[in-house]
């Protein structure tokens, strides 16, 4: 079996804290004691991963991809969470099943990055 | 997640002639993003107009910890202060562009470089105490 790389790994390790984070705050409000059940599978280079829980639904799930510039320049910095797992994975779906929110998130192993982010540090936006 | 201890984070502040630095050490996540906004926001009410994040030693940043970072350079941009991230790994600075963030925060690939590029600071050479 392929290991991760460690960029693959970080993606994935923060998907998954920001998705169990805004179960947490947002269906369960912070209620101790709540279910929350995670389910991982791998099929080829297709890592799927869900969250499943019987919290208040997940409003913010049908807000449009934030342009974060934009948003910086306005001072806000709220939708952090969500808007990091739709960067971090390839394929994100909210759906409410019955009494359950079910976040069903995918990534492909192995992808290239595109070229636009594969320079180093010291070039980030420093260029002179 | 991040790392072993959840309540593990450093913050040592060094003080140059023409900017403040803070080398932090750990994950800047849920659990210790706070302890950085506090103090930056210590900074902030002090006045600095130059401050340096030395981020060699961040191995993780979360949404909370995003949060504080862009909060804090809001403000201190508003007061016509300014933040710059410094030493950055490869592997957390890959995460800033992949969130688009590297277009937002100024990364520099040392202390020396991050405090020469505040333009209101003119470009006198740093006369501080010198960590590069």
């Amino acid at each position: 079996m392929r290991k991760l790389s460690a960029i693959e790994r970080q993606e994935i390790e923060l998907a998954i804290e920001e998705a169990y984070a805004n179960v947490v705050r947002h269906a369960y409000k912070g209620t101790p004691d709540a279910l929350v059940v995670v389910g991982v599978h791998l099929s080829g280079l297709k890592l799927s991963i869900s969250l499943s829980d019987e919290g208040q639904p997940f409003e913010a799930a049908d807000l449009p991809e934030l342009d974060i510039e934009a948003h910086y320049r306005e001072g806000k910095t709220g939708g952090l969470g969500l808007y990091m797992i739709r960067s971090l994975m390839d394929e994100v779906v909210y759906q409410r099943v019955g009494l359950e929110n079910q976040i069903l998130m995918a990534k492909y192993l192995g992808r290239e990055v595109p070229p636009a982010l594969a320079s180093q540090p010291a070039e980030g936006n420093a260029a002179e | 997640m991040g790392g072993n201890d959840l309540s593990a984070f450093q913050i040592t502040q060094e003080h140059h002639a023409r900017a403040e630095v803070l080398h932090l050490v750990g994950s800047l996540d849920a659990h210790t993003s706070s302890e950085v906004e506090n103090r930056l926001e210590q900074l902030l009410s002090a006045g600095a107009p130059a401050l340096v994040l030395d981020f060699s030693l961040v191995d993780y940043v979360s949404s909370a910890g995003f949060g504080v970072l862009l909060n804090a350079l809001h403000a201190f941009r508003l007061t016509g202060a300014d933040i710059k991230i410094a030493r950055i790994s490869e592997r957390v600075y890959r995460l800033f562009a992949t969130l688009g963030f590297h277009k937002i925060f100024d990364m520099r690939a040392s202390i020396a470089e991050a405090i020469d590029s505040f333009e209101f600071l003119g470009a006198d050479a740093d006369s501080g105490s010198g960590a590069s």
